[in-house]
């Protein structure tokens, strides 16, 4: 596997939100604005990174039997260190979206990769593998972030400087917006015309 | 020996986790009491806070109006809900005349509920907590609607239920 291609894999052709389909839980959840995406996409890119870093690194310690428990163990160790460093740095931040930093450990992305790639590969293409499907999933959450929050709010970057401990930098582009895309159906909606656009891409490329 | 090796792994976890958790727990802490600081100030709006035994006493104009009760409740769906609950001093009340003991306003600072579901009993994601002002035990039926006055959460029955009780217990104090 060429970098090149964990690359063209993570960010495109094997996208974990729009092709694989995983980790749909945290993306319909916090995907209402743009600073909620931001903040779980940016957890789950590093929790990824770090657990496949991890995995691949004690894949030769490990049996059939004991290698998945091992697994959903490293990565649960990762979104607790995540969770923590969080309400360290960014409380406010943590009290929108801390529920669903416990769930990274449920995302399918992270147990996938673990199982499909890091147990697999060496240590460094593992790593890799891991920020460029991070990479991946961040993107579609940031994109749907940004769709979403103007479309449904009629705002972007409200909230955000609870990130960037910079003034408030939230933009009002219109009065108030098509309010369903930002409720809970909205997401799916959302989702499923990028999955089509992206056929859609996929489709005229080829 | 197969078992040893996972073992060994899930010791260094169990110790990265320990000593992490040790490293942050402090500045945690801190922040969790500012963000209750900042809580508790809204809750009042501006008036002055006094801390006491089991909470803090509200002055407005140097008499004391109300106290703030911080409660837990362990009837949630999941682990614990931190309460903050404000509720007037007779004779002082909002807007009634009654001169019973009335909410000014509650406050969830900590849950585990299900996102989603049962975290609208957060002010930032629904309004369902601001329908408890003004309510004393005699003004309103505690039982969930239809039959009473308190509108729970749908799909969330259980999280309402911790939430209403609390607050109901804290008023029959």
């Amino acid at each position: 596997m060429t970098a090149i291609s964990l690359a063209k894999d993570g960010l495109w052709k094997n996208n974990p939100a729009l092709v694989q389909l995983l980790g749909l839980c945290p993306l319909l959840a916090t995907s209402n604005s743009f600073a909620t995406s931001l903040g779980l996409g940016l957890t789950t890119l590093v929790v990824l990174t770090l657990s496949n870093f991890t995995i691949s690194l004690v894949r030769g310690l490990l049996d059939d039997e004991t290698r998945l428990p091992v697994q959903i163990l490293v990565i649960a160790t990762f979104v607790t260190l995540a969770d923590l460093s969080l309400q360290y740095w960014f409380f406010d931040m943590h009290q929108r979206i801390g529920l669903f930093v416990a769930l990274i450990v449920t995302n399918c992305t992270l147990l996938g990769r673990a199982e499909a790639f890091a147990s697999k590969n060496p240590v460094i293409s593992s790593a890799f593998d891991g920020l460029m499907m991070g990479t991946g999933f961040l993107l579609v959450l940031l994109l749907m972030g940004t769709i979403r929050e103007v479309a449904g709010n009629g705002t972007l970057f409200t909230n955000l400087h609870l990130l960037t401990g910079t003034p408030d930098m939230s933009i009002r582009i219109a009065d108030s917006g098509f309010l369903l895309l930002a409720l809970p159906p909205g997401a799916f909606l959302t989702l499923g015309c990028l999955i089509a656009l992206k056929n859609v891409v996929d489709g005229a490329l080829r | 020996m197969k078992i040893l090796k996972p073992t060994l792994l899930a010791l260094t976890c169990a110790l990265l986790l320990a000593f992490t958790n040790q490293l942050t727990q402090g500045t945690i802490a801190a922040n969790q009491r500012h963000y209750e600081e900042r809580l508790l100030r809204e809750m009042v709006n501006g008036a002055e806070l006094v801390q006491s035994d089991g909470g803090y006493n509200v002055f407005r104009n140097g008499t004391q109006i109300g106290i703030i009760r911080k409660i837990t409740s362990t009837r949630g769906y999941n682990g614990e809900i931190d309460l903050l609950i404000a509720l007037t001093l007779p004779p002082f009340t909002l807007d009634s005349l009654t001169g019973d003991r009335e909410v000014i306003s509650v406050r969830v600072i900590r849950h585990e509920e299900t996102p989603g579901i049962g975290d609208k009993i957060e002010p930032d994601v629904s309004d369902w907590i601001h329908q408890f002002a003004g309510k004393s035990a005699q003004n309103t039926n505690w039982t969930l609607s239809p039959g009473g006055d308190i509108d729970a959460i749908s799909g969330a029955t259980i999280t309402s239920r911790a939430v209403i009780s609390a607050i109901a217990e804290a008023l029959a104090e």
